[in-house]
């Protein structure tokens, strides 16, 4: 097969950004909540 | 450590390919100097506050927006001039940490105050984004800007900056480097904005929701955006990410009429395909479908007060993250051969946009729907 017949190179699954980020967010969400994580002295989340 | 052939039979193993392999070490190597940087932000942020409570002052008037930009902007500046920019450049995601943090902001709006901010930010967006794109269309024309330049800057200047400038290239074909530049022109006020609109709100002694609504309306990038609300009030914070939400949902209206006007009108005879209603929940902003579900599940009663208060610090960290790309992403190299005509353009839609939301904030939240 020369260099011109060969296939493109699967570049993979792309996800929009704004799906990810929905995603994302919405998991952080949900580990916060159902977690409990408001329950845990996490002396990061205090320093603002 | 030795290598051996596959065995006979066995699918040939594709190594991963080498700028692959490169990427995913960058990607790690940024992620761990944002994750540095933003720590960083917070520290300085604490002493900074602490040094100005000694000298006799409430509050801290340098609040992190502006803390993190300049971080950002120290390490981009040593980075570019060391050659090592390279390094991290795949973890500078700026919107991408900047709408997981707008999703999980829906944690402190109750999703009453979504609907009633929301309805004026409509009103104000519809008004907003006919008259700025209108003004810049017509100024570009007048100095004989190129259409696609024009659309691209049109929509950046009126809706949200460097997403619409993309959403509109898509629309209109434009240039990569039409994008590039506009997209630096857009930073490039942006940051100024940011700082110089809190102080000047503070001056005209608006209240936090007018205050919001004018940097809702006005500032182009939605981190900047964010980062004026931060500076002036939380309450302006909440108005300001509603007001440009609202604004970033007529990306797709925006890119579906261009569309049709350059196939039909700028483009005809060179057998354009007519575009379909589609463009508009192509381009539709969907992290805004997650804000409003963190807003909803907390309004009613699904995630505790204790818990939004945790997912709203949570979104304070990835706003940081983003201010931090602020500075990181800063480049001026693009502008260097655009001329001075595109820019005088930008300038003048950024101060008409500038004093028209003033007006039309202070009309619709101030007498309209004063709260």
């Amino acid at each position: 097969m020369t260099e011109k017949e060969r296939p493109p190179a699967r570049e993979g699954i792309k996800l929009n950004e704004d799906w990810l980020a929905t995603i994302v967010g919405l998991i952080l969400t949900l580990v916060i909540a159902i977690g409990g994580i408001a329950s845990i002295p996490y002396p990061l989340f205090k320093l603002f | 450590m030795t290598t051996s052939n596959p065995p006979a039979g066995a699918a040939p193993q594709t190594p991963a390919r080498p700028d692959t392999r490169q990427w995913a070490g960058q990607f790690v190597i940024g992620t761990i100097v944002l994750i540095l940087l933003t720590l960083l932000v917070a520290e300085l942020d604490g002493a900074i506050a602490k040094a100005f409570k000694a000298n006799g002052f409430n509050s801290n008037p340098l609040e992190y927006p502006l803390t993190a930009v300049v971080v950002g902007l120290v390490v981009n500046f040593l980075l570019r001039a060391t050659g090592r920019y390279e390094w991290i450049r795949p973890a500078v995601r700026t919107e991408f940490y900047l709408k997981v943090g707008l999703v999980l902001l829906g944690a402190r709006i109750s999703f009453g105050d979504l609907l009633a901010t929301g309805a004026g930010g409509l009103i104000q967006a519809v008004i907003m984004v006919g008259s700025v794109f209108t003004f810049t269309w017509w100024l570009g024309g007048k100095l004989k800007l190129h259409d696609t330049l024009r659309a691209v800057m049109a929509s950046a200047v009126s809706i949200c900056g460097v997403s619409a400038a993309i959403a509109a290239a898509g629309a209109v074909q434009a240039r990569k480097e039409e994008v590039t530049y506009i997209a630096t022109l857009v930073i490039l006020t942006a940051l100024p904005l940011m700082l110089l609109m809190p102080v000047l709100a503070g001056a005209f002694q608006l209240t936090p929701t007018v205050a919001g609504a004018w940097f809702g309306g006005n500032i182009d990038t939605t981190a900047a955006v964010v980062g004026a609300g931060t500076i002036f009030d939380p309450k302006a914070q909440e108005i300001a990410a509603v007001v440009k939400l609202t604004q970033n949902v007529l990306i797709g209206f925006a890119a579906f009429g261009l569309a049709i006007y350059f196939a039909t009108v700028v483009k005809k005879g060179e057998g354009e395909a007519r575009p379909g209603l589609g463009v508009i929940w192509q381009r539709f902003p969907k992290f805004v479908l997650g804000f409003v579900l963190v807003s909803l599940l907390v309004s009613v009663g699904l995630i505790s007060k204790d818990s939004a208060k945790v997912i709203d610090t949570a979104s304070k960290w990835l706003f940081t993250l983003s201010f931090v790309c602020i500075g990181l992403d800063f480049s001026l190299k693009d502008l260097k051969e655009a001329g001075w005509r595109p820019i005088a353009v930008y300038l003048a839609a950024t101060v008409f946009n500038t004093v028209l939301a003033l007006g039309v904030a202070y009309v619709i939240f101030g007498v309209i729907f004063p709260r």
